[in-house]
């Protein structure tokens, strides 16, 4: 997630048009990374490393991009 | 814990009467405790006019999301801009720094039926 707010699992991922493309599996804000961060389930096409998504948060739509998993490297 | 002129919710708001005649609300200490560490909270428009009962905001913490609740009928005057930046406040001062909005109240008479600090313990089972 770009912004302040966490995405929780269900909600549903829009592209950058605003086209319903798939649904949070699982996400949660990370206090070791002081970012929200989550699961989604996205059609290929979707799914580079820097998409920019969107994510439905109580009707309204807030930012997100696809980014590298994991999302805290291991020993670092 | 649980200040005596403050009035609570099942839902673990709490309201406090101001002087002039607006109603401070916030969550109470067992709220925040068990959200855990607040990250966020959604707060409503000033002018917002609220049902008693009727969800007004969302509070997001590491753990989960949880519904405000308005403990009176009436309409948002103030809400707390500090917890934009600093929702924190919700988990450190749940009673001072962390309060979420003020509301005028246009049936203050409904916060007579809350609980008190003694109801609300009892509640939680701490009585």
């Amino acid at each position: 997630m770009d912004g302040r707010v966490p995405a929780r699992a269900g909600y549903r991922v829009l592209d950058a048009e605003g086209q319903a493309i798939g649904r949070v599996t699982s996400a949660a804000p990370s206090p070791s990374l002081e970012r929200n961060i989550g699961l989604a389930y996205v059609p290929t096409g979707h799914h580079a490393i820097g998409t920019p998504l969107r994510i439905e948060v109580r009707g309204r739509v807030e930012p997100a991009t696809v980014v590298k998993a994991p999302f805290i490297q291991p020993g670092s | 814990m649980y200040p005596s002129e403050l009035v609570y919710t099942k839902e673990h708001e709490w309201a406090r009467r101001e002087a002039d005649g607006t109603v401070t609300i916030g969550i109470t200490a067992h709220a925040q405790e068990a959200l855990g560490d607040v990250v966020y909270v959604e707060l409503p428009d000033v002018g917002k006019e609220l049902e008693q009962g009727e969800t007004f905001g969302v509070v997001e913490s590491v753990k989960s999301v949880s519904d405000l609740y308005s403990p009176c009928d009436g309409v948002v005057v103030a809400v707390n801009e500090a917890l934009r930046k600093a929702a924190e406040k919700v988990n450190s001062d749940p009673y001072g720094a962390g309060w979420i909005c003020r509301v005028k109240p246009s049936n203050p008479g409904q916060l007579d039926a809350l609980m008190t600090a003694a109801a609300y313990q009892t509640f939680l089972g701490e009585g």
